[in-house]
């Protein structure tokens, strides 16, 4: 068994998908490439197949990543051209690396958005930004300020760093509608990438080891 | 695509309506511009192995492409209209009306309101009279084509028959005439001498003061006075892509059409008739296309359809081929459960689905009486060994189909339906105790039964919906054992489809009021109302039970009896004389009962 981490980025009629259809999508993907992959055990098999992060409906994706598990060693140079082959209209494969450890899932701490437009709130301003909040027990008064790591802008082009991990998470849509005060749908951002959280430092995933 | 992003995410899963599934076809557009149109939902026409084959034939030809168009679901109608948007193929983006060809697959009667819709959020009149030599031509075929005259109004023409039997000469014919510069009218008269072709408006239909048909001719000269469906002999055309939905269908499958037809000859089942003799696919062209279709479209599940899959003669051999391919990649095999015989058995057991699902058994009625009616062909004695296999094989759930309401059924046949579900129950607990791991379910499910045309029950009345009702109350405070669960479909649907099933070309003014009404979606629970159609009825002067709850005359003219489908009218009244003394028919590979189907059959093969 090989654990390999794939780069992709998504586009096109793929933004239209959610999270469960890209995963069958790229399952199918995956076995018309027939690449060796691996299969959980028991009675319903399925592909050892793990996403770095769901991405919002509506949504494209700069560097986006997941986890897969082959049943033996292949060529992985070949294996990023025979998958790009087989791949649907909109998923671009970049590279392919053996991997060890944890999963995206679980070291991904930050994403990056991108957007057009101009900051009218400076979210960064202070170190408390209340919203209200919908969770489970009903509307809460939340403080969105640590979550935010970073806003830059340049000719433009903002670039918002949000907590987007299992553990914390902010609201790309939600924070981007505060920072430019208009509405914003979710096909007007793009995920660029996905950081891991080394101390201080931020180490996109592609470059990052267990 | 004409959709901003941003309108697209107004509605439910937009990906329905952007195309770009893999194995989506794509052409430059100087070619015949076929639409093939599914009048029901996304998820459901991706699922239609009909839509599948259709498509890939078409696009075969490099003169043709071929792209789909759905019903859009009422979020998406709402947006089309605030962004001025009509009905576009996914494919090309580009809108209906300016393709050459709409062909819309009839697959149910309840679906006739969403080709209504369809034709107007294309912008086009609903009528084929009223349009144009610019629009373009709309035909319609599938099961219900075979009685095409409720809809005949709205469509240019039909195609009844098998699809790749004269497509590509009627779209030659198509590009003959495109080259030639002839009109709509000319065309339509070039084809109706092609198998399969009904066009409506060369024909007209006389009525007698009672309102049954006196008459049915040719208008115009040099025309055949009827139909003979378009037959292919032996099936040898088959897909080797399928599309792959984006967003999760109602099956997300390679399904494999084993064989068409039937040797069954269950007097309730048009496809039993339409579609006979049976036509089997040899094990090794299955066996070739499952796996080229496997790496093709990447699906984890094969499914086997036949009208009665087990009886295809190579079934055993197909299995054990289709597992060496299935197994190793993990893809599971699923097959349907048609009849509970020794290799179905041997079957299932191979696939090891037992633990997984619960099997599905259809008795039809429970009492022999009525199963001999039918021609059912299945003895209690059969039902109760197959459950009782199908229990020590490990199953505890058993879904029993029963009709409602066939023809001379008493309450006694009624009542036969819970004793049978409980005499299921009981073979449960000839198991031994240690067998029995888990409690038994079993489900009673009864659909009211819709006579149809081109059966032997076509000339019977259909039970009245608060007949349903009461026997569907019956049934219920019947059961007195806590295993069984009783399901039954909606009485008020199955009338209005038993109204539309048997209808002539005057029923076109009730669907048209039924569709002003806000008609669509009809056959789904939530957007069906029966007051709407009732009062769509009213308006256009027709008594529904005049089509569904009249037993028609031995004599009399039905309105699509102007279609050779091969199998003879007088089989079928031969059949519905035996049905009422419960006279059962052999099948067709013990014994042919001439129905009269080899007329069409040009030489073809057949059983017996
Ligand atoms: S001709 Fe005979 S064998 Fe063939 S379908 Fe008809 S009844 Fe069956």
């Amino acid at each position: 068994m090989v654990k390999v981490r794939i780069q992709f980025s998504k586009d096109g009629a793929l933004r239209f998908i959610g999270h469960l259809d890209f995963l069958r999508v790229f399952g199918q993907m995956l076995r018309r490439a027939e690449l060796p992959v691996a299969f959980s055990q028991g009675f319903n098999p399925h592909i050892l197949l793990s996403f770095a992060l769901p991405l919002p409906l509506g949504m494209v994706s700069g560097n986006d990543y997941a986890d897969l598990t082959l049943a033996h060693q292949v060529n992985l140079l070949d294996a990023v051209k025979v998958l790009q082959t087989h791949a649907p209209q909109g998923l671009t494969l970049h590279k392919i690396w053996e991997t060890e450890g944890r999963n995206t899932a679980s070291v991904t701490a930050t994403a990056d958005y991108t957007l057009a437009g101009e900051i009218v709130t400076d979210l960064l301003a202070s170190q408390e930004y209340i919203i209200p909040k919908k969770t489970k027990s009903g509307v809460k008064d939340t403080n969105i300020r640590p979550d935010i790591f970073d806003i830059t802008e340049t000719k433009g082009q903002i670039t918002l760093r949000l907590a987007a991990g299992s553990g914390r998470f902010l609201n790309p849509v939600t924070t981007a509608k505060i920072l430019l005060n208009r509405e914003v749908s979710a096909h007007e951002i793009t995920r660029a990438e996905l950081y891991a959280r080394v101390g201080e430092a931020f180490i996109p995933l592609d470059k990052f080891t267990n | 695509m004409h959709l901003s992003n941003e309108a697209l995410l107004r509605v439910e899963k937009p990906a329905r309506y952007v195309g770009g599934e893999v194995n989506a076809v794509i052409k430059d557009k100087n070619r015949i511009r076929f639409g093939f149109c599914f009048p029901d939902a996304y998820e459901v026409g991706m699922s239609h192995l009909g839509l599948q084959m259709l498509y890939f034939f078409m696009n075969r030809r490099e003169d043709t492409w071929c792209e789909r168009v759905f019903m859009p679901f009422l979020d998406m109608q709402q947006v089309m209209r605030e962004e001025n948007i009509p009905l576009y193929a996914l494919e090309s983006g580009d809108p209906i009306k300016d393709l050459d060809i709409l062909g819309f697959t009839l697959q149910y009667e309840m679906c006739y309101t969403n080709v209504l819709a369809m034709l107007e959020l294309g912008g086009l009149a609903l009528r084929a009279a009223d349009r144009g030599e610019d629009d373009p031509l709309v035909c319609a075929g599938g099961p219900c084509a075979t009685n095409p005259e409720p809809m005949a109004d709205f469509f240019d023409f039909f195609y009844i028959g098998d699809g790749e039997a004269t497509l590509d000469e009627i779209l030659d014919m198509y590009a003959k005439c495109k080259a030639r510069g002839l009109s709509k009218e000319d065309f339509l008269e070039e084809i109706t001498w092609i198998d399969g072709i009904y066009v409506p408006r060369f024909y007209d239909v006389g009525y007698k003061k009672d309102g049954t048909i006196d008459w049915f001719y040719p208008i115009i000269g040099d025309i055949p006075n009827g139909v003979k469906r378009a037959f292919v002999p032996e099936l040898t055309y088959f897909p080797d892509k399928f599309l792959v939905p984006l967003v999760e269908a109602v099956h997300n499958r390679v399904t494999l059409e084993l064989a068409r037809g039937c040797m069954r000859g269950c007097r309730f089942c048009q496809a039993g008739y339409i579609y006979r003799p049976l036509r089997e696919r040899g094990v090794d062209a299955l066996t070739a296309h499952a796996e080229n279709l496997l790496s093709a479209t990447g699906h984890e599940e094969v499914s086997l359809l036949a009208l009665s899959a087990c009886d295809h003669s190579g079934f055993g051999t197909l299995v054990d081929k289709l597992l060496t391919i299935t197994e190793p990649a993990r893809v599971s095999l699923s097959l349907p459960s048609t009849r509970l015989d020794a290799a179905f058995f041997d079957a299932i057991k191979k696939t090891q689905r037992v633990r997984k699902s619960s099997l599905t058994v259809a008795p039809e009625a429970g009492s022999q009486r009525m199963r001999d009616a039918i021609n059912k062909n299945l003895t209690e004695a059969d039902i109760l060994d197959g459950c009782l296999q199908a229990f020590e094989s490990g199953f505890h759930k058993i879904k029993l189909y029963f009709m409602a309401g066939l023809p001379w059924e008493e309450m006694d046949d009624i009542r036969a339906n819970v004793q049978l579900a409980e005499k299921v129950v009981d073979a449960y607990y000839k198991l031994t105790y240690e067998q029995r791991t888990k409690p038994v379910s079993v489900s009673v499910s009864t659909a009211c039964f819709v006579p149809k045309a081109f059966t032997p029950f076509q000339w019977a009345a259909q039970v009245n919906p608060m007949d349903f009702e009461a026997d569907q109350r019956e049934v219920k405070s019947n059961i007195r054992k806590k295993q069984i669960v009783y399901r039954y479909h909606d009485a008020k649907t199955a009338h209005i489809e038993g109204v539309l099933a048997r209808g002539d070309r005057r029923l076109s003014h009730a669907i048209e009021h039924a569709y002003r009404a806000g008609a669509m979606f009809d056959g789904w629970s939530e957007h069906f109302r029966y007051d709407r159609w009732l009062r769509a009825f009213e308006s256009a002067g027709i008594d529904p039970a005049f089509y569904a709850n009249r037993e028609r005359a031995e004599d009399e003219v039905l309105p699509w009896d102007f279609i050779d489908i091969g199998v003879t009218k007088a089989f079928l009244l031969e059949e519905y004389k035996r049905a009422k003394n419960s006279v059962l028919t052999p099948n067709c590979r013990e014994k042919c009962a001439n129905c009269g189907v080899m007329a069409i059959a040009d030489g073809g093969k057949c059983h017996g």
